[in-house]
């Protein structure tokens, strides 16, 4: 079995908030972002995340990142728990993880030229001489496909692929093992997705890394990923293999997100299940199964229990297809 | 056969850049759209397929953007003849539009009911209570629980998928004959986009609207369109019934435009993509726009607009599309 590099454990993230009223009036209650949420990521995997808005998703990126702190459970990277590291002792560990965030137009300073830009993370991990700085930054220019012309480019001067494209090159340049990809196509064209993800694909091929895919995209999940985690408000639903959730999903969340999913073929335009309503809000998360108030198959029974993760299947490559469906196997 | 709601012909749009020359934004733009039918317009951002639906309903950016020529034919009147007084009449009365975030196109500090209220008044003389039972009436429609509750609420008190269903009941209150609908769903959940999109597709059915229907995403308009047109850089590349697009798309730019998008039914080893950029506004080729692109191009094409290439309804603008097309040696 391949080692691993990132293991959460029961993350949680609550977060106060002031539902209405004002000074003693104020009525309080507590956001769970993230209530329990446990999985692992190996080497050279790609852990897809999916989920509508409000999920739970970039939260859970934040604090893998550790730019958020964490309330509750674990992250470890490779063998190193990171949860209660201060700043600088996490200083050394940050060149393993590194993160790509969806809108390049906010994540790139705009007064930094290209070579500036990829210098940044060299210079603030300390990796390598000057003159090796700059072999390191034409390597990682030549490995996103632009040439050394853009080394004098500020972000204004390029298109959204291209500098989708810088951020790619940014995240890889220190060598990590893990990069955490927050919606990174969903803010660009559609055919400069492709070409984004093709290229994530390549430097994952050729540098043997490891992502988590948040995405809110079936297609590009299925497209870039190993295995899959299904989130709804703060908690995992169905994890599995590519195949376990594109081809026997068993969770009906899971299955009324692929089927809402517009397909670009007119021959199958097959039956929707159609939801109720929308998602809660992780401030009034219902009791038991958070899913049952839009839930088709909803029982009274639902509202009873912890809503946890269940893992009906193991098999024998290690891999595991678990629901979190009160009623699984029944349905 | 329905007959013909909009005619548009040879559409241009210009527009003013400061003190630099006009850059035309769209550029001999032609469909036609029957009563009852939806019409979508497919393309990436700077294509003008906004700036196409702006012109029909008369709301180009003002100052900038302006119809430099054709004719626009709706219910057999050229709106580009007609006043801004005149076409205020039929703004919102016979064509409505949507856009895609509902929360900008909803004024936060007036309650759902007031604004509702004053997009009625606007064409029709009801009173305030007349006014109230008809947008309690609408919301119930657009499938909102508790209208005369949500009438009372301000817009921020709404979901996301609600803001847009108090959106299209708004734009259905003088029962108009066209819905131009601007990615009305691209800022929402797949969930609810389905939801959405059922919602407008039954709405059409029921009342006998037409629908232009503006989007990025090739699979919306598998499941929502009758008619498609696919547009690049201000110009229409292909048009024809759904099923042609769908299943003999003509145009490289089409083709590859299907191609690219993930599938959810099958693995792919590597996306097919499209290499290069859209060609910058105010310098197009003289050729096809798409040349710089198209790993079809032949020297004919950088020289020439392509001409139409038609088998019956079905019209693309490529050479390559003509089995007779022979390139020079």
């Amino acid at each position: 079995m391949a080692e691993t590099v990132l293991t959460v454990s029961g993350l949680k993230k609550y977060f106060p908030i002031t539902v209405s009223g004002r000074g003693l009036y104020r009525e309080k209650r507590v956001l769970k972002a993230l209530d329990g949420v446990s999985f692992t990521i190996r080497k050279g995997e790609t852990l897809g995340l999916v989920g509508e808005s409000g999920c739970g998703k970039s939260t859970l990126a934040k604090i893998i990142m550790r730019l958020l702190p964490v309330t509750d459970g674990q992250i470890v990277y490779g063998d190193t728990d990171v949860t209660r590291l201060s700043t600088k002792q996490l200083r050394p560990l940050r060149r393993r993880v590194q993160m790509i965030f969806q809108d390049p137009y906010a994540s790139l300073n705009p007064r930094e030229t290209v070579r500036e830009l990829l210098a940044a993370p060299l210079e603030s991990m300390e990796l390598g001489e000057p003159r090796e700085r700059t072999v390191k930054i034409h390597k990682a220019l030549d490995s996103i496909g632009l040439d050394t012309s853009f080394l004098e480019k500020y972000p204004h001067e390029m298109s959204g692929g291209q500098r989708q494209r810088i951020a790619v090159a940014r995240a890889m340049i220190s060598k990590p093992d893990l990069v955490v990809c927050d919606e990174p196509v969903s803010a660009l064209d559609v055919s400069v997705r492709g070409q984004i993800l093709n290229l994530m694909k390549r430097l994952q091929r050729e540098q043997g890394l490891s992502y988590l895919f948040i995405s809110h995209d079936f297609g590009n999940v299925r497209y870039l990923c190993d295995r899959v985690a299904v989130m709804y408000l703060g908690r995992i639903v169905e994890e599995g293999t590519k195949q376990d959730i594109f081809d026997r999903a068993v969770h009906p969340y899971t299955k009324a997100l692929l089927s809402a999913n517009p397909v670009p073929d007119i021959r199958q335009q097959g039956k929707r299940v159609m939801l109720r309503g929308d998602t809660a809000g992780a401030v009034y998360i219902p009791s038991g199964c958070a899913f049952r108030t839009r839930c088709p198959h909803a029982t009274e029974g639902c509202s009873k229990g912890g809503g946890r993760l269940l893992t009906p299947l193991k098999r024998a490559d290690g891999d595991t297809h678990s629901s979190a469906c009160p009623r699984y196997p029944a349905l | 056969m329905p007959e013909t709601l909009l005619e548009v012909r040879n559409l241009t749009v210009n527009l003013k850049l400061g003190n630099r020359q006009d850059v035309t934004a769209v550029d001999g733009v032609s469909f036609s759209l029957k009563r009852g039918e939806t019409l979508g317009i497919v393309g990436e951002s700077g294509c003008g397929k906004t700036l196409t639906a702006s012109a029909v309903i008369g709301l180009l950016p003002p100052y900038t953007g302006y119809i430099a020529g054709g004719e626009i034919l709706f219910e057999g009147e050229d709106l580009t003849k007609k006043t801004a007084r005149q076409m205020r009449a039929v703004r919102g009365a016979k064509i409505s539009m949507i856009f895609q975030d509902p929360m900008s196109s909803l004024n936060p500090v007036y309650r759902i009911g007031t604004q509702m209220r004053e997009a009625l008044r606007v064409h029709r003389d009801v009173t305030a209570k007349e006014a109230r039972e008809i947008s309690a009436e609408m919301l119930r429609k657009v499938g909102i629980p508790l209208p005369e509750t949500r009438l009372r609420e301000y817009p921020h008190q709404l979901s996301g998928g609600q803001r847009q269903r108090v959106m299209i009941a708004m734009s259905l209150l003088s029962n108009p004959s066209l819905l131009i609908a601007d990615e009305p769903t691209s800022s929402l959940d797949v969930t609810i986009q389905a939801q959405i999109l059922d919602l407008i597709r039954a709405l059409r059915d029921e009342m006998g609207m037409s629908v232009m229907l503006i989007t990025h995403d090739m699979g919306v308009v598998a499941g929502n369109a009758d008619k498609v047109m696919v547009m690049y850089a201000g110009k229409v590349v292909e048009y024809g019934t759904v099923e042609e697009i769908f299943t003999n798309p003509l145009h490289p730019y089409t083709q590859r435009l299907i191609g690219s998008i993930p599938r959810l039914d099958m693995d792919v080893e590597y996306l097919s993509t499209i290499e290069g950029m859209v060609p910058p506004l105010g310098q197009m080729p003289k050729g096809c726009r798409f040349c710089a692109r198209c790993p079809l191009h032949t020297g004919a094409c950088q020289e020439q607009p392509p001409p139409p290439f038609r088998i019956g309804e079905h019209v693309t603008f490529c050479r390559r599309a003509n089995p007779d097309f022979r390139p020079p040696p």
